[in-house]
């Protein structure tokens, strides 16, 4: 009997318990408004811009510190002496560090600065031009105000940002990568190509099988299945497919694409828009992904691999590490294991989807030649017309 | 007798594979979240490009709060030029429409409504619905009055319609007074599981998050070209919700798109709102449940989930008749406790784990928002769900009425808290 009784004390106890606490917690716990920093707001250049603002801010010449988290110690370029630099360095004229193969804090450069190729760095922020030599290693992020421009084989951390122009060779490794102006290789042509018609029509066109080679269509695609867009085709509206989209050779579309799987851009494809994929995005030579002087974005959930040649104006931006390469290694690129079962996937999903379809239920595009589309906006007759100025 | 007690059997056994479906739902969606793939929002995409965005403020006697929700949005972060904020005035007896104007006299974007006309209706419905006719933005995005935006809010919303396929975006509410008191711990615990965990493994499993009203935007022509919002619905957002996504657009949901809320701070109060939420969503329910069964191209599980969401605000009113029937059956002697002991241990499990599995949306939501604190008042959730309810099944009994007899709702407005201390530090 005294055995039950004890059990159903302690039965009772600890229904009660977890209660008892609960309430306790309440009382002990009135607070005022919860804390949020509201004012945040994105800027992909944040690293850099803040670090400046505590250095300019912050500089105490003489008793060499800056005020940032905590008093950080620092010297001037023309003092480094050593292998490895352990301090936060100030570079006031012109930064050329010989001898120093690992910077393991913060460096400020006022002027431009050019890092020997094998050189490990944290963080760097340059108020003129940069150029990062070969096999650099930046552990954060390197910014530059002007042309930055990232030798082969370079690892750029978390984020390589320009407030003008980024020029990156092959084999380099990045996450997140902004400039108004983004250039893979370093021998790449500054031509701008300009397209006459950029207009994006929001009608959908839902399901198609595909888009023939150098067909036009005048209309916004959403799918389902996966969509090959023909060589030499162009969307006058915007791509969505719930699977993979490969778009080749040539063609052109003027709105985003978007992907909830791998998104394949063949040599010379034009996207006027901004790009975004669930998985991940390959991107082939000479495509370019948005218009001068407009900031459009390149985004995957996954990997992102950029080859010689092509063009970003913008942002690009990725979770796993992602790789620039050289233009003979594309087809090569393409025939791997990531992107061949992708595309075999999606024939056969296309495939499937044809045979599913009947003559009655496949709805044909609109579809008008390019100069035709433009001469019933301006009221004129067909007129032979380049694509391109 | 004997058809009474195989009648409440029944019952009874349909009340358990009930619970079982969706406990089984609400486990999925923690597993996702916890260790499944998380797809991404379009909040980290740079366009210069964004659309042009109308937002939309429905207010009623707002002068305790408007300053808050209109500064806020004055200092986002998306272009003047392509912003206008409609404030709407609709029949406040208060300061609210001299507090308007004197902002609008300030920012010419900032253009206020005024509702005075007594024929043409009260409700947040019949309001939006006369923004949107003066409205110029491509998109609408609406916040409740007591809300607080932070400045990249706009921008967040905005970008998701990068995506010709998104029909709406939807944001997260997260509870400015999470402390004043128990009730306000509880909905703190409750936003955490149902944004942080619910609504997200929805966006990742490609189903339907819901549109939740405020802190959310959608492409104006989807309703405008659709005669606007029912106003006789207490719940657009879930209709539109609904409406949208037989039309074959998504709804998705942007976790990080936060705006910040004033939680109920009386049982009342809280009483009340989620009456009126059950009473809307299960008119929903009743409209929308065999449209969605004959749904043509919808994959298999978004059809079944979406069912399961259209009847959320329906299960606390079976598992409330599920209790009677279970008295009943104990009192008729029908409910043998030793011989059915294999029905006991489910249900001691059942309710070990958590009814609903609610626990482990919102322990996981809580564990993934830095909140261990709070973990301490997970078993105060049981009292609150039996309040819950309570006002749900009146909720329901209501919008069953209101079908049935084709009665005309009445909009009742939150009451607010506000005070100089309640904005966001």
């Amino acid at each position: 009997m005294t055995l039950i009784a004890v059990i159903a004390v302690i039965f009772i106890v600890l229904l009660i318990l977890p209660f008892v606490v609960s309430l306790l917690s309440v009382r002990k716990s009135r607070e005022a408004s919860l804390y949020v920093k509201s004012d945040n707001v994105r800027d992909p250049r944040y690293f850099s811009n803040s670090f400046r603002a505590l250095v300019e801010k912050g500089l105490d010449r003489q008793n060499r510190t800056v005020k940032m988290s905590k008093l950080e110690p620092f010297q001037y370029a023309e003092e480094l002496a050593g292998n490895v630099c352990n301090t936060l360095v100030i570079a006031e004229h012109r930064f050329r560090p010989v001898g120093v193969s690992s910077f393991l804090k913060e460096i400020y450069a006022a002027s431009s600065a050019v890092i020997a190729p094998n050189t490990s760095l944290r963080a760097i922020a340059c108020l003129d031009e940069l150029e990062l030599g070969e096999n650099c290693e930046v552990i954060r992020w390197a910014d530059s105000d002007k042309q930055m421009i990232v030798m082969n084989g370079c690892k750029l951390g978390m984020s390589a940002t320009s407030a003008t122009r980024l020029r990156i060779g092959p084999d380099c490794t990045f996450r997140r990568l902004y400039a108004p102006e983004i250039v893979i290789g370093l021998h790449t042509a500054d031509t701008a190509r300009f397209p006459v018609d950029t207009a994006v029509f929001e009608e959908r066109w839902t399901n198609p099988e595909g888009v023939r080679a150098n067909e036009t269509v005048n209309q916004t695609i959403v799918t389902e299945y996966s969509l090959e867009i023909g060589e030499g085709a162009v969307i006058m509206g915007s791509i969505k497919s719930n699977h993979h989209i490969y778009i080749h050779q040539n063609a052109r579309v003027n709105g985003n694409v978007v992907a909830d799987g791998a998104i394949i851009l063949d040599s010379g494809a034009r996207v006027l828009g901004t790009v975004f994929s669930q998985d991940s995005i390959l991107v082939g030579p000479g495509v370019e992904i948005g218009v001068k002087p407009k900031i459009k974005s390149l985004i995957a959930r996954k990997s992102v691999t950029l080859c010689e040649t092509a063009k970003v104006f913008g942002y690009i931006g990725c979770e796993i590490d992602s790789v620039t390469i050289s233009q003979d290694m594309f087809r090569t690129e393409l025939n791997k294991r990531q992107w061949s079962s992708k595309m075999e996937l999606m024939k056969a999903e296309i495939a499937e989807e044809k045979a599913d379809v009947s003559p009655q239920e496949a709805e044909p595009p609109k579809t008008k030649s390019p100069a035709a589309v433009k001469a019933a906006r301006d009221g004129k007759d067909d007129e032979e017309e380049s694509l391109f100025d | 007798m004997e058809v009474v007690v195989t009648i409440l059997h029944i019952y009874f056994i349909f009340v358990i594979c009930v619970m079982i479906v969706y406990s089984i739902r609400h486990v999925v969606f923690t597993v996702n979240r916890l260790y499944g793939e998380q797809m991404i929002s379009y909040r980290d995409l740079y366009d210069t490009e964004l659309p042009t965005i109308s937002v939309l403020v429905p207010m009623h006697n707002e002068e305790l709060v408007l300053r808050y929700v209109i500064e806020a949005l004055l200092q986002c972060d998306y272009d003047h030029d392509k912003l206008e904020i409609i404030a709407i005035n609709d029949h406040s007896k208060d300061k609210t429409a001299q507090m308007l104007n004197r902002y609008f006299a300030e920012y010419p974007f900032v253009r206020p409504l005024h509702r005075t006309d007594e024929n043409t209706g009260r409700g947040k419905p019949v309001a939006l619905n006369d923004a949107m006719s003066i409205a110029k933005g491509e998109i609408i995005i609406v916040f409740d009055a007591d809300y607080r935006p932070s400045r990249n809010l706009l921008k967040k919303i905005a970008s998701g319609f990068i995506d010709p396929q998104v029909g709406a975006v939807m944001g997260r509410v997260i509870p400015v007074n999470p402390h004043s008191n128990m009730l306000t711990e509880l909905l703190n615990l409750e936003r955490s599981g149902g944004y942080q965990v619910d609504q997200q493994a929805r966006y990742n499993l490609r189903l339907i998050p819901q549109y939740g009203g405020t802190v959310g935007g959608y492409r104006k022509h989807l309703l405008t070209e659709d005669n606007g919002y029912d106003p006789n619905n207490l719940t657009e957002d879930t209709e539109l919700t609904y409406r949208i996504t037989l039309k074959g657009w998504n709804v998705i949901y942007d976790n990080s798109a936060e705006c910040y809320e004033e939680s109920p701070e009386a049982w009342a109060v809280r009483g009340r709102q989620v009456t009126r939420w059950s009473r809307g969503h299960n008119d929903v329910m009743f409209r929308y449940f065999f449209s969605m069964i004959a749904a043509k191209n919808m994959r298999f599980w978004k059809k079944v989930d979406s069912l399961l969401l259209l009847c959320i605000y329906m299960v606390p009113f079976i598992l409330g008749l599920g209790f009677l029937d279970c008295i009943a059956l104990f009192f008729l002697g029908r409910m043998s406790i030793f011989s059915g002991w294999w029905v006991l241990l489910f249900i001691g499990m059942y309710n070990a784990w958590g009814n609903f599995a609610p626990f482990y949306e919102i322990s996981a939501g809580a564990l993934l928002d830095g909140m261990h604190k709070e973990l301490i008042f997970l078993p105060m959730l049981c009292f609150s769900f039996y309040f819950y309810i309570w006002q749900i099944s009146k909720g329901f009994i209501q919008a069953l009425i209101d079908n049935t007899t084709h009665r005309q709702t009445r909009w009742a407005k939150t009451e607010r808290y506000a005070n100089g201390d309640r904005t966001p530090q």
